[in-house]
């Protein structure tokens, strides 16, 4: 890697998680000069700290989905194209679901789902889910299941997307702090670094919890904050779980008497044997630390959702906190900003940011290279919230 | 020469390291996420300084910038039944 | 064809003199009945039996035994009355326990 910076590129684009790799990627693959920065190292924020889950079923119905069905296909292409090991393993997402309540809501959301395009997406009753998930508990009532979601590789599908881009002519810089953005007239004019400035037409802030802090360069208000996310892994422990598990009830899930943060429960195989398993949510600022009240409330959860980790006396080796890129009506944030050309947003992919973070990536490219993205992404646009 | 393990609970070699910081690692976190080494039953107990060792000698990175390896709860591993606590 | 193990435990110790009796509870190694004293930890209860094989690893099956000793390592994991992945190093020896040796996660995969 380079050490002094280029002194001139096409696209600078800012962060190294999924959302900047993969629009460098499909930028070079455009045949774009691209620079990419990224202040620490690649993958570093939230794309190295997830929870691993890639699914469709959870996609709002238009743009949304079409980005997720975009990813998958980047992934696919990574995979099989490319012979790229990201470990995408699409067996199937299954929602469990507690309460007849619940059951009843899932009806609608699979019924939109199956007519916006996604017909795998059905509602399973208590003998399927044991079927298709024997560890689950038989208390609960039946699942939502949709057969080729899944789980990947996060920090893999990232390093992937690096490298291609890299071979297709891109350059990446990393542990390189912004320093200024330089504009003329209303347009990007040059990016300052600590390693020297780089003139460029385009800046694409893809970075994650920080894009406000891009923003304040340019006098750009990004309505992203940090949403506390809490999670745990244990141990390698094979044949526990076969599928991606997320409780139906999702973010407003799981009433535990916990008054302070809001619980969910997913649990999510690795290839490598390990289950991770969460999730307690709250807003803090930007502290990363982890409670023990959210470890004890994770573990108390997972064993209702899979008792079997009580039979079995798997243990936990570590928690972790990290950041769901919050924005105010939980959509993305894609596209021009208006008033500053150049200047684009990839990210505010609040907890999904793996499932459509390459998609985006992709029609942020053929913004800028051919000035029309094939999916549109208007609905994102950082304006709507003026 | 056989390999020469540096994650001894995921079984990752030198070579494997040395690779990773080629590839552009400048951390143990950067390491640990190229290599899955440090994400054992260990956690880096046992490989962390090894592998600071490794990327001082290779980068040139003095050894108090690049440890200590991130910490996290639990100090050592516990079971989910003994966090859940009682289970109605 | 491992020859009968001897006890390799220290007698008479140059510092801290002769061993005491202790007080002894049996214990089931991959099912041979093995003599150990009440509360020490498992490692020590096998190494005193000449066991030096607690784990085999997952990837590259190589032995591995008492290596830090002080339950940082993971090396002396051993699957204890079914739970795999138990620290024989700072786990003290039950009556009746049934210790296996580990092979890979310890479980079927």
């Amino acid at each position: 890697m380079t050490e002094e910076m280029m002194k001139e590129t096409e696209v600078v684009v800012l962060g190294g998680g999924i959302g900047g790799v993969s629009t460098a990627y499909c930028l070079a693959k455009l045949g774009s000069d691209v620079t990419l920065i990224e202040k620490n190292e690649l993958v570093s924020g939230a794309s190295g700290a997830n929870a691993a889950i890639v699914d469709l079923l959870w996609r709002q119905p238009g743009s949304d989905l079409k980005l997720g069905m975009a990813s998958f296909e980047l992934y696919d292409h990574l995979t099989k194209d490319l012979g790229y090991d990201i470990e995408f393993d699409r067996c199937g997402m299954l929602c469990p679901i507690e309460t007849e309540i619940q059951f009843e809501e899932m009806k609608p959301f699979i019924e939109v789902r199956n007519k916006a395009g996604l017909p795998s997406a059905r509602l399973v009753n208590r003998n399927e889910m044991l079927e298709l998930e024997p560890n689950l508990s038989p208390s609960l009532l039946g699942a939502m299941w949709n057969p080729i979601d899944g789980h990947l590789n996060p920090m893999f599908a990232v390093y992937a997307f690096a490298e291609e881009a890299k071979r297709l002519g891109a350059k990446i810089y990393q542990n390189t702090t912004v320093l200024a953005i330089n504009t003329e007239r209303g347009r990007i004019k040059s990016v300052v670094t600590d390693k020297g400035e780089i003139g460029t037409k385009y800046v694409v802030n893809a970075c994650g919890i920080d894009a406000p802090a891009i923003g304040e360069m340019l006098g750009v208000k990004i309505p992203i904050v940090p949403n506390r996310e809490q999670l745990i892994v244990t141990e390698e422990i094979p044949n526990l779980v076969r599928r991606t598990l997320l409780g139906a009830g999702y973010k407003k899930t799981v009433e535990d008497g916990t008054s302070w943060a809001t619980v969910a429960f997913y649990a999510n195989p690795q290839k490598k044997g390990n289950l991770l398993i969460g999730g307690v949510n709250d807003f803090v600022g930007g502290d990363r630390r982890t409670t023990f009240e959210a470890l004890q409330t994770i573990s108390r959860v997972a064993i209702r959702f899979l008792p079997i980790l009580k039979a079995q006396h798997v243990h936990v080796i570590r928690s972790w906190a990290r950041f769901y890129i919050h924005t105010p009506d939980g959509k993305p944030i894609l596209g021009k900003v208006e008033g500053l050309d150049g200047f684009i947003m990839v990210g505010g992919f609040n907890d999904y940011g793996m499932g459509v973070g390459p998609g985006a990536g992709k029609v942020i490219a053929e913004l800028i290279y051919y000035g029309e993205p094939s999916i549109p992404i208007s609905d994102f646009t950082l304006a709507r919230f003026n | 020469m056989k390999r020469l393990i540096i994650c001894r609970c995921e079984e990752i070699t030198k070579e494997e390291i040395v690779k990773a910081i080629r590839e552009g690692a400048r951390s143990i976190n950067a390491i640990k996420r190229r290599t899955e080494s440090g994400m054992g039953l260990c956690q880096g107990r046992s490989c962390e300084r090894l592998i600071a060792r490794i990327l001082n000698e290779e980068t040139g990175l003095p050894i108090e910038k690049i440890l200590p390896m991130t910490r996290r709860p639990p100090v050592r591993p516990l079971t989910l039944e003994l966090l859940g606590g009682k289970i109605e | 064809m491992k020859a009968k193990s001897k006890n390799m435990r220290i007698l008479n110790h140059p510092i801290l003199g002769k061993m005491e009796p202790k007080k002894t509870v049996m214990i089931e190694v991959d099912g041979k009945a093995i003599v150990a004293f009440k509360g020490e930890p498992i490692a020590a209860a096998l190494a005193a039996a000449g066991i030096k094989v607690f784990h085999y690893t997952r990837k590259y099956n190589e032995p591995r035994g008492i290596f830090c000793a002080i339950g940082q390592c993971t090396d002396c994991v051993m699957v204890i009355n079914g739970v795999p992945n138990t620290r024989t190093c700072i786990t003290p020896v039950e009556e009746g326990m049934k210790i296996e040796t580990q092979y890979g996660l310890g479980r079927k995969e």
